[in-house]
């Protein structure tokens, strides 16, 4: 197994580049939200000055800024995220692990259905180049790109949930009430790839060794089946780190538009009540996230190009 | 008996400013085993041509006239029809070695796959007969290297297996389009010799295609020279080079003597090729010509027969010119 050891530093390799990108993360974000106005204990009404003072000396607040950041940091390095300010007696790590699932489970239904409309779509598009069809494919997929979510979202709501009544509205119960956020958080990186699969697949469709396959007698299907899906799809996949962080980032809207318990929802509450450590949280957990994705497409794209293995 | 009858060959594409033909009725012949070599500037069709005989011209392509391959008329065939005889009956190299193998696949792969699609072998036998045929092809260590991908070989290799895909199946006719033109001079030659000797192993025919005339006499029996789509000259290669008979293809061979020849400027033959969008009338050579006469450019000179050996035709000319007696 000679790949086995390459693979190996290349991952060991990434990991470590990871730490100085994530603390970078840290950093920003630690600044930058203190930096907003207000504090996670502002809302309360008329508290006594004193008592104010007691629960800010209690959560180490009155600490010199660069204190709180390196008592911060020794915390998340010993995989401690604090308390939240906001929800009482409950730790960052609970929420996340609480509302975690939720996410996953409507991040992974978009990021199937981006990737399996995008690329049957772009495909689609492609083998009819100048089509309706591809014209029609095209002009959704240009829709889609444009038309920003908290805009569908409505829209997808008022027809499937309101008049039709097919779909509930909102919240988290059932099969029926994944279905409409995971379409409106998909559409966009469908739209995407499947731009991207037409592209790259007219691309290979006039490639010299497409022209040698049909050469040897294997059919146009034969020929783009067998030749031309894996060099179509590297692009694609390269593409789904960058689309992963988009699906997230998306989340925390869709979230908040169909009432969904999941950790993008935690992550605005977390900022309007300036709930450091719950937002501190949720970025290093999915600026992980992010990174391992990103690892994963690259191990991904080494496997299937044989151009970037070593020579043996 | 001839493996391919090619009669009023038209290659003609549509566009804004209305039909244009890149190839205009030609006709030739090739017997079985035999080779002929198209020679002529870019844009003169000999690749369209190529094209044509394999089927393989874009959609938009319109061809008119016969392609007749051991008797069987290729035009208007189905394509499930043309699948099953490219590959196994008509093979074709291409120009480019770098690009014409996919990146993504192992060589002896894409070797096997003409065997399995063509010879119903299975995995391992194809696996086994693409050795042969690297082995074959002048590729060492063939077992190893038919798992290495494209990228690991050197480009005369990569023509050497292009080559080996072409002749798996032992195919009745080869076209290759200008098959060293990517490659290095010093690898060129071993190429053609290696082209030309498995042909005639194999008994296939050969279409050699090249602007180069000299690589052309040295491989091929026949000549043929083309011209804005049509034949110029054609014949036995020695008889087409010792006694041109048209004007440009006495033109080509000056440009040919002076590039081998010592000092003194080089010799071109003036004027540009003809724009195929608004080709001139008559001959379309005869903007160019030294020789030409007033009908030249009024009527277009159809090939005639111009000399015999042995009491078969030899060579035929497309020129309004007499021959000397």
């Amino acid at each position: 197994m000679s790949w086995i050891e390459p693979v190996f530093t290349f991952t060991l390799k990434r990991l470590l580049s990871a730490v100085p990108t994530l603390l970078l993360v840290v950093a920003a974000t630690f600044f930058l939200i203190r930096i907003a106005p207000g504090g996670p204990f502002d809302s309360e009404r008329n508290l006594a000055p004193d008592i104010r003072a007691n629960i800010e000396r209690s959560y180490h607040l009155d600490e010199p800024l660069l204190q709180q950041f390196g008592r911060y940091l020794g915390g998340v390095a010993r995989g401690d995220f604090g308390p939240s300010y906001h929800y009482r007696d409950r730790d960052v790590s609970d929420l996340i692990a609480e509302s975690f699932p939720v996410s996953f489970k409507l991040g992974m239904t978009a990021f199937f259905l981006a990737l399996l409309g995008g690329v049957t779509a772009g495909v689609l598009a492609a083998l009819r180049r100048n089509s309706f069809r591809d014209h029609a494919l095209m002009s959704l997929a240009m829709s889609g790109i444009s038309i920003p979510n908290f805009v569908l979202a409505p829209l997808l709501v008022l027809l499937f949930a309101v008049h039709l009544q097919w779909l509930p509205a909102g919240g988290w119960r059932g099969l029926g009430s994944v279905v409409l956020p995971a379409f409106t958080l998909a559409l966009p990186q469908a739209a995407y790839i499947a731009r991207l699969t037409r592209a790259s697949l007219l691309d290979i469709l006039g490639s010299d060794f497409l022209r040698t396959a049909r050469a040897k007698g294997l059919s146009r299907s034969q020929a783009v089946w067998r030749h031309a899906m894996k060099p179509t799809l590297l692009p694609v996949i390269s593409y789904l780190g960058p689309a992963t962080a988009a699906l997230l980032t998306g989340s925390v809207v869709i979230e908040q538009i169909f009432q969904i318990p999941g950790l993008g929802r935690y992550f605005v509450t977390g900022a309007l009540n300036r709930d450091y450590t719950l937002v501190m949280g949720v970025v290093i957990f999915y600026g992980s996230l992010i990174i391992f994705m990103n690892l994963l497409v690259d191990l991904l794209y080494a496997w299937l190009d044989p151009r970037t293995h070593r020579k043996q | 008996m001839s493996v391919l009858n090619v009669s009023r060959l038209k290659v003609s594409y549509p566009s804004r400013d209305g039909v244009f033909d890149v190839v205009r009725g030609l006709s030739f012949e090739l017997d079985e085993a035999d080779s002929l070599g198209i020679a002529g500037e870019s844009g003169s069709g000999k690749s369209q041509t190529a094209l044509a005989i394999m089927g393989l011209l874009p959609d938009n392509a319109r061809v008119s006239g016969s392609i007749r391959l051991d008797g069987q008329e290729l035009l208007g065939e189905s394509e499930q029809d043309l699948d099953r005889l490219r590959g196994k009956s008509l093979a074709m190299v291409f120009q480019d070695p770098l690009s014409a193998l996919n990146p993504y696949m192992t060589v002896g792969r894409q070797i096997g796959e003409v065997l399995e699609l063509h010879q119903g072998m299975s995995a391992k036998e194809a696996a086994r007969r693409s050795c042969e045929l690297l082995q074959m092809t002048g590729i060492d260590e063939p077992g190893r290297r038919s798992k290495a991908y494209p990228h690991q070989f050197s480009g005369g290799q990569r023509q050497r297996i292009l080559i080996a895909m072409a002749l798996a199946c032992g195919p009745r006719l080869l076209i290759a389009d200008e098959p060293t033109t990517a490659l290095d001079v010093t690898v060129q030659k071993k190429i053609l010799e290696l082209l030309r000797s498995l042909c005639q192993e194999i008994g296939t025919a050969l279409i050699l295609i090249s602007h180069d005339l000299a690589v052309l006499s040295g491989m091929c029996r026949n000549l043929m020279i083309m011209y804005a789509g049509m034949e110029m000259e054609r014949g036995l290669s020695e008889q087409v080079l010792l006694q041109a008979t048209h004007p440009y293809t006495a033109a080509l061979l000056r440009t040919l003597e002076d590039l081998h020849g010592g000092a003194g400027p080089l010799s071109v033959i003036p004027g540009e090729p003809p724009d195929m969008r608004n080709p001139p009338g008559g001959c379309p050579f005869h903007p160019r010509c030294t020789e030409v006469m007033p009908h030249c450019s009024e009527v277009i000179p159809r090939p005639r027969p111009v000399k015999r050996i042995a009491g078969a035709q030899s060579q035929w000319v497309a020129c309004h010119l007499e021959p000397e007696q």
